[in-house]
């Protein structure tokens, strides 16, 4: 690399209360060049970037851009350093219900110097010049973007992010939530911009994208630069570096609670996303599976559907050897079907009751006499028990439930779907927000009582599912691509099942 | 044992304590306020957009508004005339028909809310309207009493049956309203439903967190539906009581009948620092309003200014309700 | 913590507010009225209530302005309960006034249906009452009411005269409306006296907003019935309502005679060129102090005829212009004898 770094970013670090987010890191980015930024959940990669695109002021360290010492502050100072970014969440980088032009001189059309009266041709325009910017000219400007599918929307944002012309263009899991279709032309585009001189960061999980794409990989991990690969390089050699010496296969011994005469679940041939093959699995009493896999691999679809929160395309389910087809989510709780949702403050808490409350709530009608009158003696006594059993730290079962922390909320909402028995609790990303002693005392308890039920453990952390699970099934764009038993685990394995293409998987 | 904390305690009790020196002082200052006929009057004057308000304690937990209240007290009011006066009706049938025609226009609401999807406000500030206009389509818009001559040109010849008229003029003892004792039965039910029963629960739940309810298995549409049939009932029960206290088809009846009543629920969220709606806190911000309008008009305050003061009551307790307690939960 | 204070502290003004405005309006101890009887001697404060259905517009002010100016000439505290077209609330002010121990009751308009349980409970409970245009069916209650009869043939002699006795008449009315139907009586006896005056065309509608709903009756029937002379509306609004019609067809040589005046009304009529020829009406003041003066004998123990009626007086518009007569003050000024009542008098009650 003998030409001049258009940013470049030194000794950055950044602590959040206890955690240290980043630690040191340093990277050069170069016009002309893609740079690919990989990690595991949590080792750095969206602290780094919020840094360079100006959401986090107070770092430590220094950012020269173009040779000059800069002080971020806010997202405007950076955009007007030229540095863009495409955040992951299109939808919330479009205006669904305006028009794809409106959409695209979005800047023009709210800046103060437009005129009072609203010039419509003139934005639609200004829209055409930054369409052509990405070869948009197929898509039509006056439909709303609601209509147009995500990966136009993708392109738009992008667009609009080079229509200033940037130097450093961010793009933080822009295949997330596109097909593999859409994704290819993505790239295309990508590598024609990157020719064209702008110097791109391209964060992502799916390690083939970055095979394909990267001039060079950034590895962090823990916080800190944990290499930097150049061409060429294997999905192996990321994996590694990713993962690091240390951190190898953790041995964890097979349950021997696990009874393989009992299926209390079977799934035969079931289609629970369009277009994908039928899955069949088998889960005995007494087994927690974990079930793992990239944002958007079908994880949830696939609770959804034990849930009864959507109907499968086809295949059958089996509960205790009887066919099972739930018609809604309270048809799934009478068959003993139980789900802790993810994003626990949005889908589990209620936030203005206390904890008997909010563990309670399925099952009133255990507390109910004949009127349907509730029992507080009784709804006391269980919520009583299942504090202690889980462990809540609170001052009574009838404090509020918002002054537990987010741990000792987590476990409020795990103890709402244990109190009963169950055939099956599905626990979708439990440990999300939750310190690690509350995690292992979920894992430990959920361990220690599954008795003749069974559990999915739906996360994406490897590393969480590693530790709570007996089998570990890897989920990669709607296929299971694989599983492990707890006792040989191969970690490196389960990175490339989960990032690897189909393809690669497959064959 | 807890520490004293000014502001908690003030937060739980700052509302009765002001109720109370309120009473006090009108008590003070006009002693026929203290009377026990006196009690029953302000009992009396609330019992109607009190028992309308304790309906929509069901929508408001449920995180809705039923804007349409009052209309469909005011309909009740005008069917009920028509029903015994001009169709010659009996009150126990004309009863029963009107407390159907509210469960119909819940459902109806209902309907609009869960099925074609109209926000709350809007789809019940559209029936609002609706119904205003239904009251007057029997009448042709004229008062229904006896020997009112209805559209077809004949004298309606009926009358508002003895029964009927007890249930909003009869006193039992002499002393104590009959509408009084039917709010009371309506508060208690409605208290039982809402805080001791699964039911209420259910319903705070859909309110606190209408996802997290869907994935606990809860039918949340049924629900809404249910807590706005149960409003459009109360309010038509409180409409029977509003035509038997008039003793006609009096058209446009409803008056500040909704304001009031949503005014009354809202104050309940200071009582007791629930913070939410509740049906105790519904009673005492209904009999706050009635006492605080019965005070002030034996101390001769003009009608606007009691208005201005009851706004300033209702700006007051949500201040009070969102604006500190909130802070310090 | 401070704005919990704030709060306190709006509350605490509003309790001081109210105390206030009662003490405005404290009452002065017993005031002693030469020969009066007991209690208008001095020896006890007299309180009437006056409980109101409507509050709003001109007629309900003037109307309160003479009971309060009565109620001050005898010493007497008087306390108005009123919401705007709330009938529920005015029975509940009736409870309200026997709660408050008042000596007696004036009902001021109201549903006959509504108001005449709570003006039984009120009898009941030893407080007289005395009612003005609403029936309340009981022979213990007064009944005060416009001279509705004197009001219709009063308008209509005046047309008589204008015309010796024979014109072809538009007549707007409503049937069903007591006041109206009184009305409509004499107007039967003025046709049965006068062959001359034959009715022509008869509309009439409540449709709000009477005015203009009426007018477009009227001009309707006006191009039906062109040979119309004369318009009898014994209603101002119904009036008002003609005199746009004519207006709009140009037809200012038909004369209107009506009943019941107010500040528009003689806006309208001293307009130049004007139709609105005439109008009987009685003194919205005059009946409120007649009621103030009723409530006051009952509260003396004097009887009082269950009917008592308030005489009206005639306005032309000459009248009116000659005088240049703006509005119901320059009225009540330039005719003191409209301000007065015989009815409900007695020797000691002071005259306004």
């Amino acid at each position: 690399m003998d030409r001049e770094p258009i940013v470049q970013v030194k000794n950055i670090g950044m602590s959040f209360g206890a955690t240290r987010a980043l630690d040191n890191v340093d990277f050069n980015f170069y016009p002309g060049e893609l740079l690919a930024l990989v990690g595991a959940n949590g080792a750095g990669k969206s602290t780094l970037i919020k840094i360079i695109c100006g959401y986090h002021s107070g770092y430590e360290g220094r950012i020269i851009v173009a040779n000059r010492e800069v002080d971020l502050n806010s997202p405007k100072e950076a955009y007007d350093f030229g540095i863009q970014t495409v955040h992951q969440i299109i939808n919330q980088g479009v205006i669904q219900s305006m028009t794809v032009a409106e959409n695209l001189a979005l800047e023009e059309m709210l800046s103060p110097d437009q005129p009072v009266v609203y010039n419509y041709p003139a934005i639609r325009r200004r829209a055409g010049e930054i369409a052509n910017l990405m070869d948009l000219n197929y898509l039509d400007l006056d439909v709303p973007v609601f209509t147009i599918p995500q990966s136009d929307r993708q392109m738009i944002c992008i667009a609009r992010a080079l229509a200033s012309d940037p130097k450093l263009l961010i793009l933080d899991e822009p295949t997330s939530s596109i097909s593999d279709k859409e994704a290819d032309r993505l790239f295309t585009k990508l590598l024609k911009l990157r020719d064209s001189g702008v110097s791109i960061v391209y964060v992502s999980h799916r390690l083939h994208e970055i095979t394909r794409l990267a001039d060079r990989v950034g590895v962090l991990r823990d916080g800190k630069v944990a290499g930097e690969l150049v061409k060429p390089f294997s999905v192996q050699n990321i994996v590694h570096s990713m993962v690091g010496d240390i951190e190898q296969n953790p041995v964890r011994k097979k349950d021997s609670k696990i009874n393989k005469s009992v299926v209390k679940l079977e799934l035969q041939d079931l289609v629970f996303q369009e277009g994908k093959p039928p899955l069949n699995l088998k889960l005995y009493e007494g087994e927690v599976i974990g079930l793992t896999g990239l944002i958007g691999a079908g994880k949830s679809e696939l609770a959804a559907v034990l849930f009864g929160a959507d109907k499968p395309f086809s295949g059958r389910m089996f509960v205790n050897g009887e066919f099972y087809e739930p018609s809604c989510i309270r048809a799934a709780i009478d068959n003993g079907i139980f789900m802790v949702p993810e994003d626990r403050n949005n889908n589990a808490v209620f936030p203005e009751f206390n904890i008997l409350q909010n563990i309670n709530i399925p099952f009133l009608g255990m507390f109910t006499n004949s009127i349907s009158v509730l029992s507080k003696r009784k709804e006391r006594k269980e919520a009583a028990r299942m504090i202690k059993a889980m462990t809540v730290k609170c001052e009574s079962e009838e404090s509020p439930v918002l002054s537990l922390s987010g741990g000792n909320q987590q476990k409020v909402i795990v103890a709402r779907w244990l109190m009963v028995e169950s055939n099956l609790v599905i626990l979708d990303e439990p440990f999300q927000g939750v310190d690690v002693k509350s995690r292992r005392e979920i894992g430990q308890y959920l361990r220690d009582n599954i008795g003749k039920s069974t559990a999915i453990v739906i996360a994406t952390d490897l590393d969480e599912v590693i530790d709570i699970s007996d089998r570990i099934v890897v989920f990669n764009h709607g296929v299971m691509v694989g599983e492990q038993e707890a006792g040989s685990i191969d970690k490196e394995r389960l990175i490339q099942l989960t990032s690897g293409t189909l393809e690669e998987i497959l064959n | 044992m807890k520490k004293f904390n000014i502001t908690d305690f003030s937060i739980r009790w700052g509302f009765l304590i002001v109720m109370g020196v309120l009473f006090t002082v009108f008590s003070l200052l006009q002693p026929a306020f203290l009377s026990a006929g006196n009690l029953f009057n302000i009992l009396l004057s609330v019992c109607i957009f009190g028992t309308m308000a304790l309906g929509e304690t069901f929508v408001l937990i449920t995180d809705g508004m039923d804007l349409s209240i009052g209309s469909t007290a005011a309909l009740s009011v005008m069917i009920s005339a028509y029903l015994m006066v001009v169709l010659e009706w009996g009150g126990f049938a004309t009863i029963l028909m009107v407390l159907f025609i509210g469960v119909v226009v819940g459902l109806f609401i209902g309907f609009l809310i869960v099925k074609v999807k109209i926000p709350d406000l809007l789809a019940t500030l559209g029936m609002m309207f609706l119904v205003q206009g239904l009251q007057y389509i029997p009448s042709g818009g004229l008062s229904i009493g006896r020997g009112a001559v209805i559209k077809n040109g004949r004298e309606a010849m009926g009358q508002f049956s003895e029964g009927f008229k007890y249930l909003g003029q009869g006193r039992i003892l002499k002393v104590i309203p009959v509408p009084v004792l039917i709010m009371i039965g309506v508060a208690i039910i409605v208290y039982v439903i809402l805080s001791k029963t699964k039911f209420g629960r259910i319903f705070y739940a859909i309110g606190g967190n209408p996802e997290a309810a869907r994935l606990v298995g809860v039918n949340v549409n049924k629900y809404k539906v249910i807590a706005y049939v149960s409003s459009s009932f109360i309010a038509s029960l409180a409409g029977i009581l509003l035509a038997a206290r008039v003793g006609r088809g009096d058209v446009g009846s409803q008056g500040t009948l909704l304001m009031d009543a949503i005014g009354a629920a809202l104050i309940g969220f200071a009582v007791l620092g629930a913070r939410k709606p509740n049906p105790f806190g519904t009673i005492i911000g209904a009999i706050f309003i009635g006492m605080l309008m019965n005070g002030l008009t034996m101390l001769s305050m003009q009608y606007f200014w009691q208005d201005f003061i009851k706004g300033s009551v209702l700006v007051a307790a949500l201040a009070f309700t969102f604006g500190i307690s909130k802070k310090h939960g | 913590m401070k704005i919990m204070k704030r709060v306190l502290v709006v509350l605490l003004m509003l309790v001081v507010a109210a105390m206030a405005f009662a003490n405005g309006n404290s009452e002065k101890a017993g005031m002693a009225l030469p020969g009066a009887p007991a209690p208008f001697d001095g020896s006890k404060a007299v309180h009437i209530a006056l409980v109101r259905q409507m509050v709003e517009g001109e007629f309900m002010q003037l109307w309160r302005a003479g009971a309060q100016q009565q109620a001050d000439l005898l010493g007497v505290k008087l306390t108005v309960l009123g919401k705007n077209m709330d009938n529920k609330a005015e029975a509940d002010f009736v409870y309200q006034a026997i709660s408050m121990g008042v000596d007696a009751i004036i009902i001021d308009h109201g549903l006959s249906e509504t108001m005449s349980k709570p003006a039984e409970d009120a009898l009941a409970a030893g407080i007289p009452v005395i009612a003005f245009d609403v029936d309340l069916g009981n022979p213990a209650i007064p009944q005060i009411a416009q001279d509705d009869h004197a009001l219709g043939l009063m308008a209509l002699e005046q047309m008589v005269t204008d015309f010796n006795g024979k014109a072809n008449v538009g007549y707007v009315y409503v049937s069903g409306i007591l006041p109206l139907d009184k009305r409509d009586e004499s107007f039967t006896k003025i046709k049965n006296e006068n062959p001359g005056i034959v009715e022509i065309v008869r509309t009439g509608t409540l449709e709000s907003p009477f005015s203009v709903k009426n007018a477009d009756q009227v001009s309707a029937s006006l191009r039906a019935n062109p040979e119309i002379e004369a318009y009898f509306s014994p209603y101002d609004e119904f009036a008002k309502g003609v005199v746009m019609a004519l207006e709009e067809m140009d037809r200012k040589d038909i004369l209107v005679y009506s009943a019941d005046i107010s500040t528009q009304d003689i806006e309208l009529m001293t307009t130049p060129g004007n139709p609105w020829r005439a109008t009987a009406a009685c003194n919205p003041s005059a009946i409120g102090a007649a009621s103030v003066r009723g409530a006051a004998m009952l509260i003396a123990g004097m009887e009082l005829p269950h009917d008592i009626l308030i005489q009206p007086m005639l306005f032309t518009n000459d009248m009116l212009k000659d005088r240049n007569i703006k509005n119901m003050n320059d009225l009540k000024e330039t005719y003191p004898a409209f301000n007065k009542s015989d009815a409900a008098t007695a020797s000691w009650i002071p005259e306004i």
